[in-house]
């Protein structure tokens, strides 16, 4: 563990404390919005933090999909896949996505951002677009 | 005199545009030289109009959208004008998109509203306003009444549970209130997953004191001290919002050691997820919060006997805590006259997906789904027949044409097979490939499973590979029996809704268009599935 990064999650640590287990899934969200992800090493000094082993810390994070172990190295789009975008052609979207984005951007499917009256949605680096088509896609990426 | 003009700070107002379109107005204005107030209250709910401008002129709100950016220089020579002429609304009419005084809009005024009656009228974290609107007057009947009283009040209402399971809402408090424990909790379920519901979303932006008063008066009529709300992540503008809600009532001696000076002493921690759809089911939501791997629990015991913590907990939806608010305000009765059946009260359907007028529609129980999609939703966004029409989130089974007519209540909808769920209804047309949507079902259980039991974990996958087989044409007869089959031993032997419910919109996929499957049409009959 790198010391620049260590410190703030010792930070992290000390803003929860006592760390009883309860304090796990905060802290993982806290942890990874800091390092953009929740490496090998760092689950290694939460179980410790809280006294619990590696499986159990590694059990519950890899359980939620918003938890990756290596940071993203392009800006994420996520593309929702529920019915109420299906209904509205984000199928297709996706489709074009691949085709088109997928050098410049990591494209990962949802499901719901909630914006199931204005659908199709994505969100770009948690930046929410709604009634979308491909044209207006396109233009919400070039930017 | 200063105009104000309000522009909903909503999530998915903001996902078309609405702040660009507030930044676009005020910049006008300045340059108008005309001195207007931008407000920001929530959304009302009307997402079809949004981004929706609204300007008040004596009183009355006149609404314009939705608007686009092009929109927003002839808008401000109407709204605010040059040189603080003085507006004249007799002109807005000419505008393509005046929608009139809103409180007489069509889509406003033939809701009945106790939940959101105030979305989109007050600033979300104005506790005086809230209160100027009717707010806390449920909170003070309860604070002057008795634990007994309180149960009674809401079990007379005939408020059931309103994420989906509809258990009574009286009985709930009641059993919470008579178990044994030195520590009882209250937990808000806003993991709102289900594809076509945001109902819970727009409440908690734009009125997020109802959910708080709601709790308080489940924690007096059980005796809870602590109260927790689970907000889905995919929300971090209702994290921020509900956030500030929190302090605010905690500042006002809403939330404390002594709620409003009484013996009573109540707090609420927001805790938010890490996306698992399978986290708002309430055993796995409880998991979340405790720290662990969220698989489901087995019941018995129940929650509210052994639930956070091992302490008698009360779990319940973002809208059933916050019904209970009107139901003290008003009393049981008021709220019991509401409905149909033993589906009493309101409920906020949600249009979505392929609908021309999406949004949010409270009306009380009973009024039947046509009215909804059509009068309401004004039928599909492209204009082509509907095929199919999904009720209550994905675990609700597909409804074809044939069975629109079906009154919305929790029995009838049982009764025609559907789910009435959290109020989400989604609306395909004719082009939607059912085989496809059925292979979803599948597919998204198989990804949202907890893991926990076999029938969810395997069975999803082992229903997405049959669905593939059954697309190639081959021995289609064999693999339609084995799905049947299939389906069966996951309604039947699963831990929980998932992956018992999940056959329900892969089997009516399969009945409202079996040509889909490579079947002829009519071939399955509705008491099949």
């Amino acid at each position: 563990m790198s010391k620049t990064l260590s410190k703030p999650i010792e930070t992290i640590f000390d803003a929860h404390r006592p760390l009883s287990q309860d304090k796990l899934l905060p802290v993982l969200i806290e942890v990874q919005k800091i390092s953009g992800a929740l490496s090998g090493e760092t689950i290694n000094l939460i179980a410790q933090a809280f006294n619990l082993s590696r499986a159990e810390v590694k059990a519950t994070a890899s359980f939620y999909s918003d938890f990756t172990d290596a940071p993203r190295s392009l800006p994420n789009v996520q593309n929702c896949q529920a019915e109420a975008c299906q209904a509205m052609g984000a199928r297709d979207l996706l489709a074009h996505l691949k085709d088109v984005w997928s050098e410049h951007y990591d494209i990962e499917v949802v499901y719901c951002l909630g914006h199931c009256a204005c659908a199709p949605a994505i969100r770009l680096n948690g930046c929410d677009h709604a009634r979308l088509t491909v044209d207006r896609l396109n233009s919400v990426l070039k930017v | 005199m200063t105009t104000t003009i309000f522009i909903a700070r909503d999530s998915t107002a903001i996902a078309v545009g609405a702040d660009g379109i507030a930044a676009q107005i005020s910049a006008q204005c300045d340059q108008n030289q005309h001195p207007v107030q931008i407000a920001r209250p929530g959304s009302r709910g009307m997402y079809w109009a949004e981004p929706l401008v609204e300007v008040e002129i004596n009183g009355v709100r006149h609404g314009f959208g939705p608007v686009t950016s092009d929109a927003v220089a002839g808008l401000c020579d109407l709204i605010c004008p040059l040189d603080r002429a003085p507006i004249d609304p007799k002109v807005f009419k000419q505008h393509p998109l005046y929608l009139g005084d809103l409180s007489h809009h069509a889509y406003l005024a033939a809701q009945q509203r106790l939940l959101f009656a105030r979305a989109g009228l007050i600033d979300a974290l104005d506790l005086t306003q809230y209160e100027r609107l009717g707010g806390l007057r449920g909170l003070r009947r309860a604070l002057a009444s008795n634990s007994q009283s309180i149960i009674d009040q809401i079990t007379e209402s005939g408020l059931r549970g309103r994420g989906g399971a509809a258990f009574p809402a009286g009985i709930k408090l009641k059993a919470a209130a008579e178990a044994e424990g030195v520590n009882k909790y209250i937990v808000c379920n806003a993991d709102e997953g289900d594809s076509g519901t945001f109902a819970d979303r727009l409440l908690m932006e734009a009125d997020p004191f109802q959910i708080i008063e709601g709790m308080l008066i489940a924690a007096l009529a059980t005796g809870a001290t602590r109260g927790y709300v689970y907000l889905r992540s995919e929300y971090p503008l209702t994290a921020s919002l509900f956030g500030q809600a929190l302090v605010l009532a905690r500042e006002h001696g809403l939330l404390g050691p002594s709620i409003y000076g009484s013996s009573h002493s109540f707090d609420i921690e927001l805790r938010i997820g890490a996306g698992a759809y399978i986290c708002g089911e309430e055993t796995s939501l409880l998991e979340s919060i405790e720290g662990r791997r969220p698989e489901v629990r087995s019941k018995p015991p129940l929650p509210v006997h052994h639930g956070l913590f091992n302490s008698p907990t009360v779990i319940n939806n973002v809208l059933t805590l916050a019904s209970m608010t009107s139901i003290m305000a008003e009393g049981a009765q008021a709220y019991h006259d509401l409905g149909a059946g033993t589906s009493r009260g309101t409920q906020p359907f949600q249009l979505a997906g392929n609908i021309r007028f999406g949004g949010v529609v409270e009306v009380p129980f009973g009024v039947s789904l046509r009215t909804l999609i059509e009068e309401f939703g004004g039928g599909t966004a492209s204009g082509r027949p509907i095929k199919a029409v999904q009720t209550g989130g994905p675990l609700g089974k597909y409804l074809g044409v044939r069975q629109l007519d079906v009154p919305m209540t929790y029995e009838d909808l049982a009764s025609a097979g559907g789910l009435l769920g959290h109020g989400g209804i989604v609306v395909f047309d004719d082009s939607v490939d059912m085989a496809q949507q059925a292979r979803f079902a599948m597919a998204f259980c198989a990804a949202e499973s907890c893991g926990k039991c076999t029938p969810c974990r395997i069975g999803s996958v082992r229903g997405v590979e049959i669905l593939d087989r059954i697309k190639t044409g081959k021995n289609l007869e064999k693999e339609i029996k084995l799905l049947d089959e299939l389906c069966v031993t996951m309604t039947d032997a699963s831990l929980c809704a998932m992956g018992s419910m999940t056959p329900n919109p892969v089997l009516s996929a399969l009945t409202i268009g079996p040509e889909d499957f490579g079947l002829p049409a009519g071939s399955r009959h509705p008491t099949e599935s």
